[in-house]
């Protein structure tokens, strides 16, 4: 510890020089820690997706008839079905986003391992028509409980008269212990409400939910429920949830060659800028170099300074970084609006981040050590 | 063998490109302790390299250098470092302080290799200070001190681990005279009250006057001068 003035003044001895450098580093850092949480969290999703849950969309984006219910439902092997779509609104100003889910009246039953509500709050939401049930983490964001009247004003869901303001009441909150979309704000209503209120596309709906008893029959109920509608305006795609997380994921292109490309050539671009920085660094302390050497320092000893130096200012820079991602993750996941839950940055990230930024520096250090090394004295002192 | 520097045959050769130079030619010489030796000669006799030598920045070509009782000629390069830490202090033409580092700071550099605690380092570094009279400037860094205040800076640094032997090569040479007086006044007193043996390399009589002992190097070997006695 008793060197580790020497490192610091030997770091900040060019301090723009330093300055840029260590920017340099966390921006590296900043990017490979967003990536590394989105695709995480991307991973999660694929990772919680279900085998024995079909989901049912139109493969054209566009929503399905309602009426295609009765039909799915007598498919053999099918051992539930139901529904629901999605709009987005906000609560008093866009800072307040808020994911609304209609649901169809069996959605919560179907999904009871993923869905926990007090059965008294659900009995409740049911027989209430502007009944709502949310997450906790939106009743702890907006203060909202149950008995609350609250007006939500919809983005991209107009009412029949022509208002695009929802009023709910809240019944109660729902959770998804174990995913990480309980962290987001979610709110369900009621299917009946949302379908005869809206301006447009009553009696469709964005997906159906099918519960299969028998996993391995998967691919082949899907095809029995699409060749169903096969010959119908309104085509449909059936796979697993798992699958459907997957094909999104896919949409996104290859997410991870993207970031590893990406990582590597910011990692890549680091070694090289902050090599020749440190290289230059050492060419203007040659001459304290070999003051050190003169004064008892062994050559090992000043080539661990050097390393120390970029170790240090290395693992600082990227510890800077991190942390910078740990706190933009949760807004680009608000950004999202919900699309990407559970965005955030996994311990195991961080450790690994910290794991390349002690190689990187030391790589990096590595020519600028070797020259301190082997330094002579003689011929260092006598240049001046 | 009493002598606290004993050479004997030293040769010293440069090879640069395909020439070689020889410098020293079997060189002997012995330092006792409690010495304050000047060495003279005219630029680029080998007084540098005779300095390097005794001190163990460099090795002889051939021959043997015993130091404090070291044959430092057959030491690694890290017991080297390692025994230059423990017995030199070194003393140079353009005091060579670190220029980040505040006075205390290039002062206390020594003592990092040694165990000490810091709380005892720094009453060292204190106790250096106070020697060369610079109390009062233990914060400034080098460019804030003129060249006497820095070569006494160094003189301190070279003290600090209480060193076998002092060398200086050319002290006083890049010094005003008032400040090269107060220098090797500082060095004299050094000898004669702490007894430390100090080797000296100058080119300047008035600087050699000082010293208890001069030598020539001349054609790479070492002519006696009188033995005098300062002032
Ligand atoms: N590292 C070196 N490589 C080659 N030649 C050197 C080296 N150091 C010194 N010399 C040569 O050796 C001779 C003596 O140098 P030096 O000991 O520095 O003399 P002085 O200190 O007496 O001026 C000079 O001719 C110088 O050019
Ligand atoms: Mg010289």
């Amino acid at each position: 510890m008793k060197y580790f003035r020497l490192v610091w003044t030997g770091l900040w001895r060019k301090k723009v020089r330093t300055i840029f450098t260590l920017l340099s580093i966390i921006v590296a850092f900043v990017l490979f820690g967003m990536l590394q949480g989105i695709d995480t969290a991307f991973k999660q999703m694929v990772d919680q997706g279900r085998l024995n849950v079909l989901t049912v969309m139109n493969p054209a984006g566009l929503p399905l008839p309602l009426a295609y219910l009765p039909q799915i439902e007598a498919v053999h092997g099918v051992t539930g079905a139901t529904y629901r779509s999605l709009f987005i609104g906000d609560y008093q100003s866009l800072n307040n986003i808020v994911i609304v889910l209609p649901v169809g009246a069996n959605y919560l039953a179907l999904n009871s391992n993923l869905f926990s509500v007090p059965p008294g709050e659900l009995a409740a939401f049911l027989r209430t028509r502007t009944g709502a049930l949310i997450t906790p983490a939106l009743a702890l964001r907006l203060h909202w409980k149950a008995g609350d009247h609250v007006p939500i004003h919809a983005l991209n869901a107009m009412k029949k008269d022509g208002s695009p303001d929802w009023t709910f009441d809240i019944v109660g909150t729902f959770d998804m212990p174990g995913y990480p979309s309980r962290d987001e704000s979610l709110l369900l209503m009621n299917y009946p409400y949302y379908d005869t209120a809206r301006a447009t596309d009553a009696g469709t709906v964005q997906m159906y939910q099918v519960d299969i008893a028998d996993a391995a029959q998967a691919a082949a109920i899907s095809n029995a429920i699409d060749n169903l509608f096969a010959n119908s305006p309104n085509r449909t795609r059936t796979e697993t949830e798992k699958a459907s997380a997957q094909g999104q994921l896919a949409q996104i292109g290859d997410l991870d060659f993207f970031v590893e490309a990406i990582v590597g050539a910011a990692f890549a671009t680091l070694l090289l800028l902050t090599g020749s920085t440190l290289m230059q660094s050492y060419r203007e302390r040659i001459h304290e170099f070999a003051v050190m050497k003169t004064l008892g320092f062994t050559d090992a000893g000043v080539a661990a300074l050097v390393l120390s130096e970029s170790g240090v200012l290395g693992v600082g820079a990227a510890a800077l970084g991190l942390l910078a991602a740990h706190l933009l993750l949760p807004a680009v996941g608000r950004l999202a609006a919900g699309q990407i839950p559970g965005l955030h940055l996994p311990w195991i990230v961080f450790a690994i981040g910290i794991g390349i930024a002690v190689l990187l520096a030391l790589a990096s250090a590595l020519p600028a050590a070797w020259r301190v090394r082997q330094l002579s004295i003689i011929d260092a002192l006598a240049v001046r | 063998m009493t002598a606290l520097v004993y050479l004997h045959n030293v040769v010293k050769r440069y090879v640069r490109g395909r020439q070689t130079m020889e410098v020293l030619h079997q060189l002997d010489l012995e330092v006792p302790a409690g010495q304050f030796l000047a060495l003279m000669g005219p630029s680029g006799s080998g007084k540098t390299t005779l300095l390097n030598l005794i001190s163990g920045l460099d090795r002889p070509t051939s021959g043997e250098v015993t130091v404090a009782g070291e044959r430092i000629d057959q030491l690694s390069s890290s017991r080297l470092a390692k025994w230059r830490a423990r017995h030199v202090g070194f003393v140079f033409q353009f005091y060579n302080l670190m220029p980040m580092l505040s006075a205390e700071r290039n002062i206390e550099l020594p003592l990092l290799l040694t165990s000490l605690p810091g709380a005892q380092r720094k009453r060292n570094v204190a106790a250096a200070l106070e020697l060369v009279g610079l109390a009062t400037h233990a914060k400034h860094k080098p460019a804030e001190l003129s060249g006497g205040q820095q070569q006494r800076v160094a003189i301190a640094r070279a003290l600090i681990a209480d060193p076998t032997l002092l060398v200086c090569d050319e002290p006083t040479g890049d010094l005003d005279r008032a400040s090269a007086s107060d220098i090797l006044d500082l060095l004299q007193r050094l000898n004669r009250e702490q007894g430390k043996t100090i080797v000296m390399v100058t080119h300047d009589q008035k600087a050699a006057d000082y010293a208890s002992r001069i030598l020539h190097v001349d054609k790479g070997q070492l002519v006696a001068a009188s033995m005098q006695s300062a002032v």
